[in-house]
């Protein structure tokens, strides 16, 4: 269970937290903005590839999310309607960014890693060199995703790093469940032939816990 | 599952489109159980589907990147900006809202009506135009019946009146001459005998001007309130 869904847990009654976030509770934007900011982060981060840009996504979309949220009526889930502005924020700062920034070369260590969120990475002791190995896997998978195209990106990136459902990806971007079955076919394709090597290095290790453990 | 027809390379073909949705645990009992007997006897199979379990431990391994710091407090002061002057906002965005379906039906409805009233309303002024009476601007061209002085005369029975406490607003019509032809009486007794002397009265007795219209005798109509009081029985008031 993502951090996100703990939070969500929290929250209990959505229909009565947008009641309230509806009516411009400090309280109920907070938690808003508590339960949120780092999952929308995350997705933005992964899908740009690049700190800064995800952080004016961040923005952004909260931005879109403050004035929106009195036209909010509900006809889908606060989640979904949430990732969706965060993704096409993300899609609107790629288009920029490809348009004005194309030449300038992209490092996805551009904000030093602090140890806090090393920390969060499976082991909860890291020793440097595992640590290490970490951030070499990291780039490795940013680099990989990168190389999708948008809409298969943005998949692999809602399904297989934030957890969301099959159902819920398609809500999120107003697909059929079918196409969102191709696309993350094609997307695993894609990154299992890019990550090559670090899937088999990855294989030589012990595997840690059986994956298919939890549902949707 | 097993195809039997195609044989095993159609099996391999349909386990791959099916592996993602299982190592997402979203096929079927039924369908995972099949997938599973497949796998058990397919190597090429099991290898995708250990390739593919290793990608997804690799992505969700990355874990949640940490947002840069004081991101949080950035939105939290932008959202203050939307939570002040919200309330009243929301109220008039819900009030323009609900009255924004309102908008073009009552826009049309007024000009309609505005489209339908003014010809009446012309109709009603012009309509007052001609209600309005020649006296109400003296022009010399049409005048009034007026009538002359009146007094008692023997002819009248005088006792029939003296019984009248009201006054009795009678409406003549006058013929060129000046002669009354035909009466109304519009407000007062209206007893046999009252009628007999007013008779009497208007159609032997008193005497009109006629209406005049450029200067020539017309018959016209004249309105005649005629009091009678016991003390003075000889004054009769003639309002014209």
């Amino acid at each position: 269970m993502s951090n996100f869904e703990i939070g969500f847990e929290f929250v209990e009654n959505e229909v009565a937290f947008v009641d309230r976030l509806q009516v411009g509770s400090d309280e109920a934007f907070e938690t808003l903005i508590h339960l949120y900011q780092a999952p929308i982060y995350n997705v933005a981060y992964r899908i740009l590839g690049d700190a800064s840009e995800a952080s004016d996504a961040v923005q952004e979309t909260f931005m879109k999310i403050f004035k929106g949220i009195k036209t909010f009526r509900g006809e889908s889930g606060l989640k979904t309607w949430i990732y969706r502005i965060a993704i096409s924020e993300s899609l609107n700062r790629q288009r920029w960014w490809k348009r004005w920034r194309r030449n300038v070369p992209v490092s996805i260590d551009d904000t030093a890693p602090n140890g806090t969120r090393l920390v969060e990475v499976t082991d909860s002791r890291p020793s440097p060199e595992s640590a290490c190995a970490q951030m070499e896997m990291e780039r490795e998978v940013q680099k990989a995703l990168n190389g999708l195209s948008f809409e298969h990106r943005v998949v692999a990136v809602l399904r297989d790093i934030e957890g969301l459902s099959y159902e819920e990806i398609a809500e999120t971007l107003g697909l059929s469940l079918g196409t969102v079955k191709s696309r993350l076919w094609r997307a695993r394709s894609e990154m299992k032939t890019k990550l090559e090597s670090v899937l088999k290095s990855q294989s030589r290790q012990p595997q840690r816990h059986a994956f298919h453990s939890r549902r949707g | 599952m097993r195809c039997v027809i195609k044989g095993w390379a159609m099996e391999c073909k349909q386990s791959l489109r099916l592996l993602n949705a299982y190592i997402d645990d979203s096929l079927s009992w039924r369908e995972a159980e099949s997938i599973e007997k497949h796998l058990a006897s397919c190597s090429g199979c099991a290898r995708e589907l250990h390739e593919l379990k290793s990608l997804q431990q690799v992505m969700r391994s990355l874990g949640r990147r940490e947002a840069p710091e004081g991101l949080e407090l950035r939105m939290k002061i932008q959202a203050s900006k939307h939570t002040g002057a919200w309330i009243p906002a929301g109220a008039i965005n819900r009030l323009k809202d609900s009255l924004q379906p309102f908008a073009i039906p009552a826009v049309s409805g007024v000009i309609l009506t505005c489209l339908f009233f003014i010809p009446l309303l012309s109709i009603f002024f012009t309509g007052s135009n001609l209600n309005a009476s020649g006296t109400d601007i003296p022009s010399g061209l049409f005048t009034e019946p007026r009538p002359q002085l009146l007094y008692p005369s023997q002819l009248v029975q005088w006792e029939n009146f003296q019984k009248v406490k009201e006054p009795i607003t009678i409406e003549a019509e006058v013929r060129q001459d000046g002669t009354v032809r035909n009466y109304t009486v519009l407000k007062g007794p209206s007893d046999p005998a009252t009628i007999r002397s007013l008779d009497q009265f208007l159609y032997f007795e008193v005497r009109i001007d006629p209406a005049t219209l450029f200067g020539r005798p017309t018959p016209g109509k004249v309105v005649l309130s005629l009091s009678f009081y016991p003390t003075i029985n000889e004054e009769i008031d003639v309002v014209g």
